[in-house]
């Protein structure tokens, strides 16, 4: 199946890193010890183990397995066979990679993927992006090239970090840079945290628009992950991750789950079989209608305890769908389903009301069904979505739908959904009038100017690709009525002849 | 009669193992009757330790579905995959640039099987909204017909849902199309809607896509397995004669529609009406144009006891569904073969060369038309060198199609 090599950098990319793993040993089924007795896992564990077990050189390099017949259950199995973590891990700072070394899960991460130096960027873009990014830069690429060289097929590369610091930010952005100049036709997929909600890092709009604008230039599909919406669900909904392993906790332990669970359900159909293809490589194709305009608003559900349906039938499977596409599960501001049904609308005050929030146009869209859901299932809510979705004319039919086999852990069925939107802009404009506030007082510059390779205008330059960006999503939203005809027929009408040869 | 089928990406490698399932099912009980030595002939090769070997070559860009083929009585051993990755629902991808990493190995297992003996057609199973069955079948597909010009070379291909699967399926669809109307003779059409409409009148629960698969299988199986009767040589090709009209649909007596209760009573009547209830039910639209069906060939082909009658079969001689410029003799031909098919006591399978296929092309190209006109998903294909001429004259060739079709 195809592999992944994951590039966690920086503080908040290492902590989601630092969830993710556990999350993918348990998606595995690979117990911390000989003596456990998995209870989440059972489900999948009987059902999908010929899934499981094909694909689970997506995440890990298995080339030191010296038999053809191996079978992983618990990590002592891991160890003694040699098995890698195909992931980078980059932090400027020790605190939190050294964590990894302390936790169960150390011997999975090969030294060599380890890069960390000391103190840190200061939450400074310049200092990631140009003091480290060219002190690193053959470290790290030599690292991710060998890692590169363990793969036979490579399906994409995953950066997770952080908008609002400096070492995630910066040498994030310079990172996917380097990756599009070395690995052109690898898709490079950015899961990314914007500091919006937790404002906590003074310099985080500048930070956060200098990584956006490289986010425009280089990645193939940028799925932002709002701090605000993420703390918005876990006080709703009860997250309660626990896992068997000890590996990095942090306060944001619950918020990073759900990152983690998304991640695993958008490479889930590249990892395993289904009736319907879902390859995250066809996520550009499908919803990226114009150059530039990548940035997607994902959501899933079940998320929390609460949400978890007890049986499967054809409605607990429908609220579900309905859940995912809820504005409640969305990983930044939007909602999908704005329009009511015909028969909801019982008054005109109601209608406007409903319509207010249609400032949004919707350019394309994508639904994952795993588990139990059916090809029923997928037809119904594509209707739903079709009625309910504020899509504009052209783009009605830019809905794709995938169906994986395996569902997560513990569950029988769960759903994700993707949207490019014009809701985007929302996040663009939260950003751009802080960073205009601050460089208006011309606050903090100096920290930056001084950093060599740093030029003033480079402020200028990204509110200018970001204002560009937001100005296509604005576009989209005019409607255009003119239409150009089909092409005329040309064909010559004498055919209705019969001949026989 | 030989065949040898190629099934390529997802969903061609998925209706290809329910195809031999079917056959392989069909005919796994006879004692070697000439049914039974033609139908293995036409599809298996058998080996010299008995083992039967499916004459099938499977080609996917990524080995997810063939990889979980655990097998079985039969095997398959022509398989091209490469773990290279899907073709991203792109058939610029999958025709420029997938195509060239499985072409070679394709054409070198084609050589062999030719060499083990003559073949008489190649068949081809793909979707045309994919990008690997899409792209690679277009051109392996080209491939074929130059190097075998003399082959009869038909393709089974698998239409999308028009309020959409796929967000590219509606490109990928026009440049499949296109690409195989000036490669092939005949292509056998599968709408995913009427197969979804047909598998929904008739199970109650929930559908997927192997629901589909089977009626696609039945329906293909019904028109391919032999036919022993001596006089009998069908081929499809009698139905495509013009060169212009290269569409062929299938209807079939099974799974039966909602009148799944009259099965009990196994008369060809019976089996014919439901079938005939759809051409005549059937409303196309093209601008201001009103359609009703209208059928240039036919054929009917049915296997069970008893040959029908020819008043069992008037509706193929009434002129109100037919073209009035095609002399009789060639609209109708009728097969005959008295084994039973599938357990079935009696199985009736209507091929036509119809105005039907109107309503699918005309939206397909409706709903491409404003993504082109947006500029929309283009630079995708760009990027693998299919250029804006080349959508243009893939429009203008449907377009042809279109316009001759609702011009019957
Ligand atoms: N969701 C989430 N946000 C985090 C996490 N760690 C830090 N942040 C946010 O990221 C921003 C600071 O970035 P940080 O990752 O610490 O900086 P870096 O180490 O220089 O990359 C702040 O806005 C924090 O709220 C985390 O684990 N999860
Ligand atoms: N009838 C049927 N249609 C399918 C099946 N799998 C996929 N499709 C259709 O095929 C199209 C997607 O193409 P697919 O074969 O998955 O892509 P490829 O692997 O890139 O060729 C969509 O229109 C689907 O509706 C299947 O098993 N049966
Ligand atoms: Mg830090
Ligand atoms: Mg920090």
């Amino acid at each position: 199946m195809g592999e992944f090599i994951i590039v966690q950098v920086g503080q908040c990319g290492n902590q989601i890193g630092g969830s993710l793993w556990p999350s993918i040993l348990e998606e595995y089924n690979i117990s911390k010890s000989d003596h456990e007795n998995f209870k989440n896992g059972l489900i999948n564990a009987s059902k999908y183990c010929y899934e499981i077990k094909e694909s689970f050189n997506s995440f890990f390099d298995i080339s030191n397995v010296n038999c053809n017949n191996y079978s992983f259950s618990n990590l002592s199995d891991l160890k003694r066979n040699k098995v890698k973590a195909r992931a980078i891990c980059i932090d400027m700072e020790e605190k939190v990679v050294s964590r990894f070394s302390k936790s169960d899960l150390k011997f999975l991460f090969d030294k060599k993927a380890i890069i960390t130096n000391y103190p840190g960027s200061a939450n400074n873009w310049a200092e990631g992006y140009f003091s480290h990014g060219s002190k690193y830069k053959e470290k790290i690429l030599e690292s991710i090239v060998s890692c590169a060289e363990g793969c036979d097929n490579l399906h994409g590369f995953v950066l997770l970090y952080s908008m609002g610091g400096g070492t995630g930010s910066g040498l994030g952005s310079y990172i996917l840079e380097q990756l599009e100049d070395f690995f052109p036709n690898i898709d490079r997929f950015v899961a990314c945290v914007y500091s919006t909600g937790s404002e906590d890092v003074i310099t985080a709009p500048y930070n956060m628009m200098l990584a956006t604008q490289h986010l425009i230039e280089y990645a193939t599909c940028v799925f932002p992950f709002e701090n605000r919406a993420l703390q918005e669900i876990t006080t709703r909904k009860n997250i309660a991750c626990e896992s068997k392993f000890s590996s990095i906790s942090s306060p944001f332990e619950d918020m990073n789950s759900i990152v983690v669970n998304l991640l695993l359900n958008i490479t889930s159909g590249s990892r395993f079989t289904g009736q319907m293809n879902f390859d995250v490589n066809a996520i550009k194709t499908n919803m990226v209608p114009f150059p530039k305009m990548h940035f997607l608003s994902s959501s899933f559900s079940p998320i929390g305890i609460n949400d978890w349906p007890t049986v499967s039938s054809n409605s607990t499977r429908e609220k579900n769908f309905l859940k995912a596409c809820s504005k409640d599960n969305q990983m930044m501001t939007f909602n999908p389903l704005v329009l009511k049904f015909q028969n909801e609308m019982l008054n005109f005050e109601l209608f406007e009301i409903l319509f207010a929030d249609v400032g949004q146009a919707v350019i394309s869209g994508m639904l994952l069904g795993r588990g139990d859901y059916t090809l029923t299932d997928m037809r119904k809510y594509i209707k739903i979505l079709q009625k309910k979705t504020p899509f504009l004319d052209w783009s009605d039919k830019c809905v794709k739908m995938g169906l994986c086999d395996v569902p997560p852990v513990g569950h029988a069925f769960s759903m994700l959904s993707l949207f490019n939107s014009s809701s985007v802009i929302n996040l663009f404009d939260c950003m751009s009038s802080k960073f205009q506030t601050l460089l208006n007082k011309k606050a903090h510059t100096h920290h930056y100017t001084s950093i060599e390779g740093f030029d003033f205008d480079f402020f200028y330059e990204c509110q200018n690709t970001v204002a560009d960006i937001r100005e296509m999503y604005e576009e989209i939203k005019i409607p255009d009525t003119s239409t150009i005809p089909r092409l005329q027929p040309n064909i010559n009408y004498e055919y209705k002849k019969f001949e026989i040869e | 009669m030989s065949f040898l089928s190629f099934c390529y990406g997802h969903c061609g490698n998925q209706i290809g193992d329910v195809l031999y399932s079917t056959i392989f099912e069909d005919i796994k009980n006879d004692n070697a009757s000439l049914y039974f030595n033609n139908s293995l002939k036409k599809w298996f090769n058998v080996q010299r330790n008995g083992k039967w070997e499916a004459r099938c070559i499977l080609v996917d860009t990524e080995n997810k579905v063939i990889a979980t083929r655990k097998h079985k009585i039969y095997g398959f051993k022509n398989v091209v995959t490469g773990c290279y990755g899907s073709s991203e629902n792109n058939w610029a991808y999958g025709y420029n640039c997938q195509s060239d990493l499985v072409l070679d190995s394709i054409l070198n297992m084609v050589r062999k099987e030719n060499e083990k003996r003559h073949i008489t057609s190649y068949m081809n199973i793909l979707s045309s909204g994919g990008g690997s069955g899409s792209g690679v079948g277009s051109k392996v597909i080209e491939e074929l017909k130059n190097e075998y010009p003399k082959k009869n070379i038909l393709n089974a291909v698998i239409l999308p849902y028009l309020n959409g699967d796929l967000n590219t399926q509606n490109y990928n669809t026009i440049l499949s199309l296109a690409k195989l109307h000036s490669a092939t003779d005949s292509s056998v059409l599968f709408e995913n809607d009427k197969l979804y409409y047909t598998c929904s009148t008739k199970l109650r629960n929930n559908i997927n896509f192997n629901d589909l698969n089977k009626v696609i299988a039945f329906q293909l199986a019904s028109i391919f397995q032999p036919l022993t009767s001596e006089n009998d040589t069908f081929s499809i090709n009698q139905l495509t004669t013009h060169n212009l009209f290269k569409y062929l649909q299938l209807k079939s007596s099974f799974p039966s529609t909602q009148y799944y209760k009259f099965e009990s009573s196994q008369t060809w009547r019976n089996k014919l009406y439901p079938l005939i209830k759809q051409y005549e039910e059937f409303k196309g639209f093209k601008d201001t144009l009103q359609l009703k069906t209208k059928i240039m060939m036919s054929a009917v082909i049915t296997r069970g006891k008893d040959k029908p009658t020819v008043k069992e079969l008037e509706w193929f001689q009434s002129a109100r569904n037919f073209v009035n410029w095609i002399p009789k003799d060639y609209q109708f031909s009728q097969s005959h073969e008295s084994r039973h098919f599938c357990g079935r006591e009696k199985t009736l399978t209507i091929l036509t060369n119809d105005n039907n296929i109107c309503n699918f092309l005309n939206s397909t190209i409706e709903n491409a038309w404003k993504l082109f006109t947006k500029k929309a998903y283009l630079h995708h294909y760009e990027k693998h060198d299919v250029s804006i001429e080349e959508f243009q004259s893939s429009f203008q060739k449907m377009e042809d199609i279109l316009a001759g079709y609702s011009n019957l």
